[in-house]
């Protein structure tokens, strides 16, 4: 049977079923749900790093309106069991063993605190004003403890231990890849260039603050929590086991929710004492962060600081590349972090074929916020540091940064590809994909000009840089725990379709792009398809949306259900027509056996009679619905080349943009619309980091980045999230070149503005201001940090 | 509700207002709320009451009389930005307005009272207002009264105005003559507040004399208040307009300014204000300037 093509099937860019709601403000977040009775709950925040305390409530709970107010003794001592400690997902990486046990995350503070923000108890009141109002008549009394608020301060010498189980901070430690062979192609090497990094933490910031209700039925024991997560199944099992509650009483619904990002993938110790909370006081309780207590707390993402370092051969082959990194993991290890080390190194030579690579890894503790998921994830500082050192051992060898990069890539005829960091890429054809970006800028003619303008005094720059990321994770047994796509497929008798997708659509287009897999699988239009996400009531099971697995995962699993739906209705076309199945046909919609395509069958009538069971085959079951948990046998690897060109005016250090162009291939594209989206939005928050954004925090701990706008005298404006105004002109460009293990060829498309727009910028103005032979830049790159580095280093 | 409880009370005159001022004790005047809410939010101010004025017609409305404009206290930045008289008569006003961050929805509803009794170092009317040469009408319980804009902000979010005052309207002398107007920004990304802002409004005979009958510049952002930048007026001001003399008064926009009052913070160093005052003089200059033909010797 051939897959079967209408206009709203598999790479048609339809435009977004959800766009109408979203834009015309008909979402519906966790706030929007109407509410009778609840209660609210604030959260007793420290507003120390790094301290023991005491707290005093006496005055909060006579306040008139407070229903209860939790300090650590009264949670502990309630009957409804006190909440276990967060486990994590994976040990760091292959032979190192998982993190101590007093270094996962626990939901409240007992005695401690170990970063600003972190939840010593909370007040539940009739109202959020009043909860709020009783806050301030809660005292806490500190005694402080000097804070580590870095890895460098963590790893100190007289540095006090944040876990006493862990005193010298280190949380794990651990190597990837061939150390001697790495070392030895340094050795032989004609070029070797070294660069620092900083641990750059950056904000996810979705719009959406987080919240989360608990609704708690006493009579039945169930639990029906509401929240902010990309993971409801997931998040659900995680609930259970930390509230010791039955799985199959709670449910999870995520209603429409404004971006994820990575951020909202594990549940917070806010989550789960929501949960706790409900249970206990058998009522409904209901918590909605500001902003403020959003982005104090929400796990930052990055964290990576270190050296990184390249080796290039006298003919210019990229011989190696090592880096030594220290990891700030914030205060506890989140259940991410620890593996994203190892999913950083897996793809640290990038696109190049690079012989030898070695990394170590040191995680370590801080007094902040937890470090996890970030869109990107470690992905962005291991490629973003690549990139900057293609390009500068290039220049070192006095080569062309394109050229070297020309000469390294990955044949296609090399894949599957097995990189010395321990990745197998499925497929790719890098060059062809390089050369559309250096055919658009034109780039050898605007190397020219580069020169010329520099003889007028004007700096121009060209900045590249490749990418690819674990997208689609992946094949189970990866991690511990399970990472298949989920995709029910129901047909109604009328012939409409419903889709029961295991993963979270926040802001993806889910509804319209898993739709398209149906539709072209099933020949029916996009309108009589309906998709049911973001639900355990609703959808069976799921492992949520990260990774940007989606496309790859639920739309194989969706992909396959379909065609076991097309399979049986061919059983039941060839009943009807009094063929045998083999030699029945189905094309848009319509059974017909090879040779009397005039015996056609419509999948509306096949999927009535199934339904109605009576004229099918004896053997087979009424109804005509199917399930699939997709384990694919790789994550997808996909990749681009993003080329920017800046100019950069040496007297003040402002720069502008001048052209950006990001060629993408992330196999069949489902969408391309949806596809351009993912890639602006990735370069978006990409350009945040190459120019803009750095969480900050005081040298006592304290968290001074929660602002996304800030008026006060001093401050330094807020945390600067880009917007519009910000954001160059993006020419988008495409190769395609299909995953060769997924159901339909799609590789996952959400990182790649987060991963290579940061090393292109970051290059582009290095480039701009070479004559200058200043040392190398630390992004965010601020127009007064390179006007600086100009006046102050410049040696022109 | 993140605020700590307050009342809240409509005024339905100025007369009302400023009784309603006297009678709370820790009264805030509510505009268009854009700079009160934040902070209100935050609960880094917890006034016990809100007068909310923006039901009061009085204060709408931007006219000329013989020899002002008026531009009534809670006008719209849409308002003013939209302004054809203003843009006439004080284009320096529309200008600056224009870059004013925050989109329509800011726009939509916050007010220049607002933004002129707030008195932020980084906001935008300040200078634009002193360049205009405008005077701050004040009411309180004592009527009205003039103030200029110089005497009006004190300081960093500090003002003359009484607790018991509110600023009804702004007025700007009318000039003959062909006046122009030019606002340049440098913005602090995450606020779009400014750096260093710098406005000019410079007076010629018609729109082909290129000689500069008066030059009024003022830069906010830069220091804890808007200052006039007396050098660069004095290069401009009565002299024939050449690309040279364009170019000297923006070099000498810092010579008489005191240095040591230069904001030096996280949002930019004292040194990257000063270094981005003259490309950002010399910008709004030439947005004053416009398409005319500048003077040329030869
Ligand atoms: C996203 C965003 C971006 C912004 N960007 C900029 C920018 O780029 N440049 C800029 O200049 N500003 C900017 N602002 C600030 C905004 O322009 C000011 O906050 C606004 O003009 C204040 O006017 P309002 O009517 O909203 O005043 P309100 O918030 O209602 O009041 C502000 C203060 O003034 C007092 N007040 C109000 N009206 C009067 C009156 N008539 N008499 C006496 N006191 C009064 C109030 O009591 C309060 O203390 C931005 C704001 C936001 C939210």
């Amino acid at each position: 049977m051939t897959p079967n093509h209408s206009d709203s099937g598999i790479g048609s860019s339809v435009s977004r079923k959800e766009d109408r709601k979203v834009l015309l403000g008909g979402s519906k977040g966790v706030d929007d749900i109407p509410l009778s009775d609840a209660l609210h709950i604030q959260f007793i925040r420290s507003e120390k790093a790094h301290a023991t305390f005491t707290v005093d409530a006496t005055d909060a709970r006579d306040v008139s309106g407070v229903v209860a107010v939790y300090t650590p003794d009264d949670i502990k001592q309630s009957e409804t069991t006190t909440p276990n400690p967060f486990t994590l997902f994976s040990a760091p990486m292959e032979g190192v063993p998982y993190p101590d046990d007093s270094l996962r995350q626990r939901s409240f503070a007992e005695d401690k605190v170990h970063y600003h923000g972190e939840i010593i108890g909370m007040v539940v009141a009739e109202t959020q004003r009043i909860a709020r109002d009783a806050l301030d008549e809660i005292t806490i009394e500190y005694d402080i403890i000097g804070p580590v608020v870095t890895p460098q301060e963590a790893t100190a010498d007289d540095a006090a231990a944040i876990h006493e189980s862990v005193p010298d901070n280190v949380a794990f430690e651990g190597g990837q890849g061939d150390r001697d062979l790495t070392d030895e192609q340094f050795e032989n090497a004609a070029y070797t260039v070294e660069l620092e990094k900083d641990a750059q933490r950056v904000s996810p910031t979705p719009l959406e603050p987080r919240a989360a209700i608990g609704q708690y039925d006493e009579a039945t024991e169930h639990l029906d929590i509401i929240a902010t997560t990309q993971i409801p199944h997931a998040y659900r099992r995680l609930l259970a086991q930390m509230l010791e509650h039955p799985e199959n009483k709670i449910d999870v619904t995520v209603p429409d929710m404004g971006g994820g990002f990575g951020a909202r993938q594990h549940p917070y110790p806010a989550d789960v004492l929501v949960g706790w909370c409900a249970v206990d006081l058998e009522r409904t309780v209901k918590w909605r962060s500001t902003r403020t207590e959003n982005q104090l707390v929400e796990n930052d993402g990055r964290g990576y600081e270190g050296t990184w370092e390249i080796a290039l051969s006298e003919q210019g082959d990229i011989l190696a590349v090592r880096a030594d990194i220290r990891y700030d993991l914030g205060a506890w290890i989140a259940r991410g972090a620890a593996s994203l080390a190892e999913a950083g190194n897996l793809l640290m030579t990038g696109l190049y074929d690079i012989p030898a690579a070695y990394s170590h890894v040191t995680g370590i503790v801080t007094n902040t916020a937890r470090i996890d998921a970030y869109r990107g994830v470690s992905a962005t500082p291991m490629l973003m540091m690549l990139e900057r050192l293609v390009s500068k051992v290039a220049k070192k060898a006095g080569m062309d940064p394109a050229a070297v990069r020309k000469r390294n890539f990955v044949d296609p005829d090399q894949f599957p590809y097995q990189t010395a960091g321990g990745a197998k890429y499925d497929s790719g054809d890098y060059e062809r994909n390089f050369d559309i970006g250096l055919d658009e800028l034109d780039y050898s003619s605007l190397r020219e000009r580069q020169e010329q303008l520099r003889e007028e005094g004007r700096y121009i720059g060209i900045g590249i840089s490749c990418w690819t990321e674990v997208a689609g994770l992946g094949p189970c047994g990866h991690i511990d725990v399970a990472t298949w796509g989920y995709g029910g497929v129901q047909v109604h008798p009328t012939g409409e379709v419903t889709v029961y997708a295991g993963s979270s659509n926040h802001g993806q287009g889910h509804e319209t792009s898993l739709g398209q897999v149906a539709s072209h699988e099933l020949g029916v239009p996009l309108d009589s398809v309906t998709v049911v996400e973001n639900s355990t009531k609703e959808v069976t099971e799921g492992v949520g949306t990260y990774a940007s697995r989606t496309a790859a995962l639920t739309g194989g699993a969706v992909a396959k259900s379909c065609r076991k739906i097309v399979q049986k209705g061919g059983k039941v076309a060839a009943h009807e027509t009094g063929v045998t199945p083999d030699v029945i046909e189905f094309d848009d919609g319509t059974y017909y056996p090879i040779d009397s395509p005039e015996d056609a069958v419509t999948f509306s009538e096949v999927a009535r009679q199934v339904h109605m069971g009576a004229d099918i085959p004896e053997e087979m079951e009424p109804g005509l619905e199917e399930q699939t948990y997709y384990d694919p046998e790789n994550c997808t690897w996909p990749f681009g080349t993003h080329m920017v060109v800046v100019e950069v005016d040496p007297d003040t250090g402002e720069y502008d943009i001048d052209q950006y162009v990001a060629t993408e291939d992330c196999g069949v594209q489902i969408n391309p619309t949806i596809v351009e989206g993912q890639i602006v939005g990735g370069i978006a928050q990409g350009l945040g980091q190459a120019l803009y954004e750095e969480v900050e925090y005081a040298d006592d701990g304290t968290h001074l980045s929660a602002p996304l706008r800030d008026e006060t005298l001093g401050s330094n404006g807020g945390y600067t999230v880009p917007k519009a105004e910000h954001m160059p002109d993006i020419t988008i460009k495409s190769t395609t070149t299909p995953s060769p293990h997924t159901p339909h060829g799609a590789k996952g498309m959400g990182e790649s503005g987060t991963v290579a727009a940061p090393g292109a910028i970051v290059n582009a103005i290095e480039d701009a201001i070479e004559p200058f032979d200043i040392d190398p830049m630390t992004p965010p790159i601020t127009p007064e940090k390179v006007w600086m580095a100009i006046n102050r280093e410049g040696k022109e | 509700m993140h605020t700590e409880q307050f009342s809240y009370h409509r005024a339905e005159s100025v007369e009302h207002a400023v009784e309603l001022l006297e009678t709370s004790d820790d009264a805030r005047i509510l505009a268009g709320g854009q700079g009160l809410i934040p902070l209100m939010k935050k609960r880094e101010l917890t006034p016990d009451a809100l007068v909310d004025i923006t039901q009061i017609d009085e204060l709408r409305g931007i006219e000329r009389t013989d020899d002002t404009i008026r531009i009534g206290g809670l006008s719209t930045h849409r308002e003013i930005a939209d302004s054809a008289l203003l843009k006439e008569t004080a284009p320096v006003i529309p200008r600056t307005v224009a870059h004013i961050t925050g989109g329509q929805q800011v726009h939509n509803v916050a007010t220049i009272g607002g933004n002129i009794a707030r008195a932020h170092p980084g906001y935008d009317y300040e200078g634009a207002l002193l360049s205009a040469g405008s005077q701050i009408v004040v009411s309180g319980p004592a009527g009205k009264q003039r103030v200029p804009v110089s005497e009006f902000v004190r300081g960093p979010c500090s003002t003359t105005l009484a607790e018991t005052q509110l600023v009804t309207s702004i007025e700007i002398p009318v000039l003959s003559g062909d006046r122009r107007g030019g606002y340049a920004k440098k913005k602090e990304p995450a606020s779009g507040n400014a750096i260093v802002g710098v406005a000019t409004d410079l007076l010629f005979d018609d729109d082909q004399s290129t000689l500069v009958k008066s030059a009024r510049i003022a830069v906010n952002g830069l220091q804890g208040c808007a200052v006039r930048l007396d050098a660069t007026e004095n290069k401009l001001e009565g002299k024939q307009l050449t690309p040279d003399r364009l170019e000297a008064a923006a070099g000498d926009a810092s010579s008489s300014l005191d240095s040591s009052a230069v904001l030096d913070n996280k949002k930019a160093s004292a040194e990257y204000r000063l270094c981005l005052l003259e490309p950002q003089v010399q910008k709004s200059i030439r947005q004053a300037v416009g398409e005319r033909t500048l003077y040329s010797q030869t």
